[in-house]
This record gives structure tokens, C-alpha cells and sequence, in this order.
């Protein structure tokens, strides 16, 4: 049927097509010579042996201790929250059939925004008393409640100190898993929480960052969970507003401030002068017996 | 004459060759050197997170420390850690054996096994994405994230030797991991090692990405030509941070979770029928993923912690995801086990069907047990370990268990008791 050019034609298409096939991207690569595999190998060798002899950088111990506190302020309007999708367990979860809401940017009157987290990040010595006032020494063993409720996390942002321990708490009548997804220095744990139970979890230490919380059994459930090594660390409340009593004085410390749609809160303007916060960190030193009012205000565009 | 017919034949034999010379070449084509590339998924996932760039020179920063730390895939490397013992994890010999390009020495000692055996479905860096990759289902596993679904060791502890040991004998059911039980024992050996060695690489990997984005404006993760105050405090750091990732391995070796057997003489039926009870109860809450007829059905939304890190419910990260090149695997939903069929990806012996239960499975949303000793208090709720092995006898029975009437095939099996 075919012409001899046809079929020769057909042919040819055919060879090309198996020869060339679909392109796969290769991930990218990075070519290292052996010179530098080297280079940098006796850089990384260099002093092994005598690891662990390096002197901890001794700190001066602070000279007091003072309040820090403040508000969060959204400046601009902020996309509205999505409504979740809840499948599973409606009597429980979505009584009444009511449309539930993601709670993840929650802004009061006024643009106040809740469930920010401002923690000191230095690395503080956290066993030693010139550190740590002694107003926080009861909750050092202390058990922290972290609930849940008509399957929503009832903190959308737990915080808690390393040392601490945690109660997960399942106040539904329906069973819950909480996934504690932390991948560096705090316990991951994903365990299942009975109906009307309860499940504790233990850190062990703390986490550089905040993770993801979340059930699987019923996916639309998020929050966030921080572990710090040190008590000095508040979470906004429905105001906006947040206090750190007794953070030592006298020595610089680095603070973290963070939101979990917004990540580290990068650009802020503070008492209505505007900084830049790397990473979300900024530095104060604060004076005995101070007591700081940060106004903060976020742009909008960060959420 | 003589010489008119060397010349043509000279002549003739020369196009032959560069014929021939080009046919080879075009099939063969030149020869790379296999590389490890880079986790492009995880710098820009590091990149969102915390709203940075990773430069180019930060990205060969990465790349060089590994590659002294690690090797290549030709010639891999047991790094001086300090203060570990490493070598328990990682062994060099082994290594060798397992690496390079596939060949065998004059004595007929196989090398390059990996690449013979693994490396088309979990590709060279160990990153899940091989060639075959896009074409199974499940995907082959990404060991870079240092999470293993099938082990013995509670949440977030890396397998144990045996682990990985059983894994590479008897395949995962249910998927396209086969078993490896035909190769001779110092082969297996060797490839474990080397499973070992990718993901502690990969591991590091990802801990170096995050330290890079956390670095203040004009650091550097190592900087061969600073000052040597400057590089030692970088490579002691980089070298803490790895030393943490194989510690994990080294630990994994005494976490096992003990277990007691079953009382052999229990009462089958009535433990069958306990089971049942928990499954569908408040406290295990099998039901709620397993679903109403343990077919799997009952939660088909979420996904595996590997997946997660596409954010595959934003739609906007996800296509920067995918952008990056067709070897990030479009995502999938992670379906709970149909517990009908009888086919246990982490096996099908009692004991395995009890480790999944009261461990979870890692990198799943499958959760660990809230375990109970046999003496709390009553009202305390969890399950204790003769409930756990309620569990695994009832999972056991599902697939004899008709869907339609359980109850009758109770009377069944009493009947057969009889």
C-alpha cells in the first residue's frame, strides 16, 4: 500500500523516535576534581584528634534581668483563611454541618496577629542559675498540655522547654494520631492518642526551628511545635500581645521571631522604625530591671 | 597489478574502519564518570523555608565538603569523624566492593554491585529516582532522608544491620524491591554497607543545606583559603553535624524493640475476636485509615513524609517543585495497607506484623501504639502488648475473614475448633 518513500519515511521516524526518546533531566551535578576532594578532605581531618579539647566560648554572666514584651500587628490586609475540607468524622469535627476555617493567620481587631512566636535563640547555659531566674525553676520538670478539640489543635502553636514534658490530649470522642514531625534535635513521635486520652511525649532536646504537627486520620489538622533549650520564649496571644519576664540583662542576646504561613519574620518596623531581621533574628541587650515595649508591625505581603 | 590491488584494498579496509569507528562510537558514546548530584528538592525547600538564596558557590560549597568527606561514586570514603567509631557503620572494604562501575578482578571478585543491582531504580546518588523510577509504583525509596519504613528500632532510629539485612533477602512484597537472596553473603554484606553509606551521605547532605541557610551574609560552610583559626571551627562544625547523622546508625544497633512472644497456648478465637474489637475500637483506631472493611479505603488523602516535602497541597510550591526537572517524581497519595490480600510490605511473619503496630511505620502516617503496661491503673487507655498481639492475630485472619459476613466465619472457625 505503502510507497517504497513512504515506508521509508515511516521507518526512518520510527528509528529517530526510539533512538532520541523522551528526555530525562538529570538532577544537577557538581563536578569536584580530585585535587579539591583533596584540598578539602585534609581541611576536614585537620585537628580530628584533637576534638573535643576546644574551649567552650565562656560567656560573661548577665547582670540582671529585665521584661521584654510587645505586640504583633499585621500592616495591610491578608488573605483570608481557606476553608479545610472535613471528610472524616463530621458529627465530631464539623458539628452541625458549619464550615470550619484553617486558623493559620489570625488576625484580631485592629490587625493584631496571634500565635507568633518570639524565642531567644543564643545558646544560653541553661543548667546554670546566673542564666535562668529562679522564677522559672518550677517549670523546669513541668508537664505541658498540648489538646485538641473538635479536631483542631487548640494551640495552633505549642512551645515548650527541652526539659519540659508534654501531655498530648485528645479531648474528642473520636481517636487521634498526633505526628510530631521534627527531623533535628527534638524526639519525632507519631503516636496514636486515644478517644479521651491521652499520650506524653518527650522531647529529650530541643529543636533549632520550628516543625510541623499534624493527624493523619484526619489530614486537614495542622499546627506548629517548637522546643527550645531555654525558658525564655512567648507566643502572641489573641491581642497580638507577648511578654518575656526576667530575660537576663546585661548581655547580648539573639532573639527569633516566627509564624508559621509567614516563616522567620524577615522586615518589621519596631516602635514605627523600620529593621531588617535576618533570618527573623535580631539582637538586644538589655538593661537590669528594663522593661522593653516592642510595637512590631509585618507587612502584609510576608503572609 | 599486484600493487593496484593492495592500494583498493588499502583503500577500501580505511572507509571500513572509519565506518566501523563511527558505528561503535555512536553506540557507545563517550563515557562519564557517574556523579552524585546534588538534592536540588531539598536547597529549595531550604530556600522557602527560610526565605534565602543558595548561591552557586554555596551550592559547590556543599558539593566539595561531601565529596571530601564521602568520595565519588568510583572511589567512596569512610570520613574521619572523630570520637565514633565509624568504622562499625561504614566499611571501607565493603565499600569498594560495592561501588564503582560494574566489573569483576582476575579473580573473578565482583565490584560495582550496586550499580549492578540497585542503581537503575534508586538511582546512583541513592536519591529514589533512577531510570525505571517514573514507571513504579510505589516509588523506588530515597535513602537521602536517612528514614526506612521496615525495621525493627522505635520512630526516627535508623534500621539495624538485620534490618537492612531481611529487607535486601526477601524483597518488599507488594512492590517492584525484589529479593537479593541469590547473591553470596559477602555481597549482601558489601551492599548493605554501601545503603548505609548513601544515606549517611544523603543525610549529611541535607544537614550541610540547612547550615548553608542558616549562615549570616558572607560565611561560608568551609573555606579552603581562610584563615586556618577560621577553617578549623568550620570543619570541626561540619564534622559535628556528621558525626550526629552516623551516630543515629551506630545507636540503631541496641534499639531494637523487645519482644516477648505470644503465649502459644492462647485461645485463638477469642484473641481473633479481641482483635476485631480494638480494630474497630477508639483506642487503636485501625478502622479510621484501614477503613470499615480493612480494604484500605478509609484514608486516601495524605502522604509519605517524602512526598510532604513537595508541599503537595500548594499548588504554587509544587510547581517550583516539579519545575525543577522531570527526575522529582510527580506526587502520589500514600494508601493505608489492604489488609485483605495477605501481602505485608515489611513481611508477613507474626513478629513483623507486631513491629509495624507497635512502632508505626516511619515515614508513614501509620502511628506508633500508646503501649500500657499489663499493671495501669484501669481507665488508663492504650493497649498493652497481649492487645498488640490481638491485633496482629486478627490482621492475620482478615484475608480468611469474609467481607460480607464476618460473623458467620466466627462460627466457622469454631466449629473448626471443635
Amino acid at each position: 500500500m505503502l510507497s517504497t518513500r513512504n515506508a521509508f519515511i515511516v521507518w526512518a521516524a520510527c528509528i529517530a523516535v526510539s533512538l532520541c526518546g523522551c528526555p530525562r533531566v538529570l538532577p544537577p551535578s557538581v563536578s569536584v576534581t580530585d585535587d579539591t576532594i583533596n584540598t578539602v578532605r585534609s581541611a576536614l581531618e585537620d585537628g580530628v584528634s584533637s576534638e573535643g579539647s576546644g574551649a567552650a566560648e565562656v560567656l560573661a554572666d548577665p547582670t540582671g534581668w529585665a521584661t521584654l514584651s510587645g505586640t504583633f500587628k499585621i500592616n495591610g490586609a491578608v488573605p483570608p483563611n481557606p476553608a479545610l475540607k472535613v471528610d472524616k468524622d463530621t458529627n465530631v469535627c464539623a458539628p452541625g454541618g458549619r464550615q470550619v476555617l484553617d486558623n493559620v493567620v489570625m488576625v484580631g481587631e485592629g490587625g493584631t496577629l496571634q500565635n507568633v512566636l518570639i524565642y531567644v535563640s543564643s545558646k544560653i547555659p541553661s543548667d546554670n542559675p546566673a542564666w535562668i531566674h529562679e522564677s522559672y525553676e518550677a517549670a523546669r520538670d513541668a508537664e505541658v498540655i498540648f489538646d485538641q478539640k473538635e479536631c483542631v489543635f487548640l494551640s495552633r502553636l505549642g512551645v515548650m522547654w527541652s526539659t519540659q514534658t508534654m501531655k498530648v490530649l485528645n479531648s474528642d470522642p473520636v481517636g487521634h494520631n498526633t505526628n510530631l514531625a521534627s527531623v533535628r534535635g527534638a524526639a519525632a513521635a507519631n503516636i496514636s492518642v486515644p478517644a479521651n486520652g491521652f499520650a506524653p511525649y518527650v522531647p529529650g532536646s530541643s529543636s533549632p526551628s520550628p516543625f510541623p504537627v499534624s493527624c493523619s486520620i484526619h489530614p486537614w489538622m495542622k499546627a506548629s511545635m517548637m522546643v527550645c533549650d531555654n525558658p525564655y520564649f512567648a507566643v502572641s496571644d489573641a491581642s497580638g500581645a507577648f511578654s518575656i519576664s526576667n530575660v537576663p540583662a546585661g548581655v547580648e542576646l539573639e532573639f527569633r521571631v516566627w509564624h508559621e504561613k509567614a516563616g522567620y519574620i524577615q522586615a518589621v518596623t519596631v516602635n514605627n522604625v523600620s529593621e531588617k531581621w535576618p533570618k527573623g533574628k535580631f539582637t538586644r541587650t538589655l538593661a537590669d530591671g528594663d522593661g522593653v515595649g516592642m510595637s512590631i508591625e509585618i507587612g502584609a505581603s510576608a503572609f | 597489478m599486484s600493487r593496484y590491488l593492495s592500494n583498493s584494498v588499502s583503500s577500501r579496509s580505511f572507509v571500513g574502519c572509519v565506518v566501523l569507528v563511527l558505528l561503535v562510537s555512536s553506540f557507545v558514546g563517550c563515557t562519564t564518570k557517574a556523579k552524585f548530584s546534588e538534592n536540588a528538592v531539598y536547597i529549595l525547600k531550604q530556600e522557602r523555608d527560610l526565605n534565602v538564596e543558595i548561591s552557586p558557590q554555596q551550592r559547590r560549597d556543599i558539593a566539595e565538603v561531601l565529596a571530601g568527606m564521602f568520595g565519588t561514586p568510583d572511589k567512596p570514603n569512610v570520613p574521619k569523624l572523630g570520637g565514633i567509631d565509624i568504622a562499625n557503620v561504614l566499611d571501607a572494604t565493603q565499600l569498594h566492593v560495592a561501588s564503582g562501575p560494574v566489573s569483576s578482578d582476575e579473580r573473578g571478585r565482583a565490584r560495582g554491585l550496586y550499580r549492578e543491582h540497585c542503581a537503575h531504580c534508586h538511582g546512583v546518588t541513592g536519591d529514589g529516582a533512577g531510570p525505571t523510577a517514573a514507571f513504579l509504583n510505589p516509588y523506588p525509596r530515597d535513602y537521602r532522608m536517612g528514614v526506612f519504613k521496615f525495621k525493627s528500632t522505635p520512630k526516627a532510629g535508623k534500621p539495624t544491620h538485620e534490618d537492612l539485612r531481611d529487607i535486601l533477602a526477601n524483597g518488599i512484597p507488594g512492590t517492584a524491591m525484589p529479593s537479593f537472596k541469590v547473591l553470596p553473603n559477602n555481597e549482601i554484606e558489601a551492599l548493605i554497607s554501601y545503603v548505609r553509606y548513601l544515606s549517611i551521605r544523603g543525610e549529611v547532605e541535607r544537614e550541610l543545606a540547612y547550615l548553608t541557610a542558616d549562615l549570616v551574609e558572607g560565611e561560608r560552610l568551609l573555606d579552603v583559603t581562610g584563615s586556618r583559626e577560621d577553617r578549623s571551627e568550620q570543619a570541626a562544625s561540619i564534622r559535628e553535624t556528621a558525626a550526629r547523622v552516623v551516630q543515629k546508625w551506630v545507636d540503631a544497633e541496641s534499639q531494637a524493640t523487645p519482644i516477648e512472644a505470644p503465649d502459644p497456648e492462647r485461645d485463638l478465637v477469642a484473641s481473633i475476636k479481641h482483635g476485631r474489637e480494638l480494630f474497630y475500637g477508639p483506642i487503636a483506631n485501625c478502622v479510621k485509615c484501614h477503613g470499615d472493611s480493612a480494604l484500605g479505603d478509609g484514608q486516601k488523602t495524605d502522604y509519605d513524609d517524602w512526598t510532604k516535602e513537595l508541599e503537595p497541597i500548594n499548588e504554587e510550591a509544587l510547581e517550583q517543585f516539579l519545575g525543577l526537572g522531570n527526575f522529582v517524581l510527580p506526587p502520589r497519595n500514600i494508601h493505608p495497607r489492604n489488609l485483605r490480600q495477605g501481602v505485608y510490605r515489611g513481611g508477613r511473619r507474626p513478629i513483623d506484623l507486631y513491629r509495624r503496630i507497635h512502632n508505626g511505620i516511619d515515614g508513614t502516617p501509620m502511628p506508633a501504639t500508646l503501649v500500657i503496661g499489663d499493671d495501669a491503673a484501669a481507665g488508663t487507655k492504650g493497649l498493652t502488648k497481649d492487645d498488640i498481639w490481638s491485633l496482629v492475630d486478627y490482621v492475620r485472619n482478615l484475608p480468611y475473614e469474609s467481607i460480607s459476613l464476618p460473623p458467620v466465619i466466627e462460627q466457622g472457625y469454631q466449629r473448626e475448633r471443635l
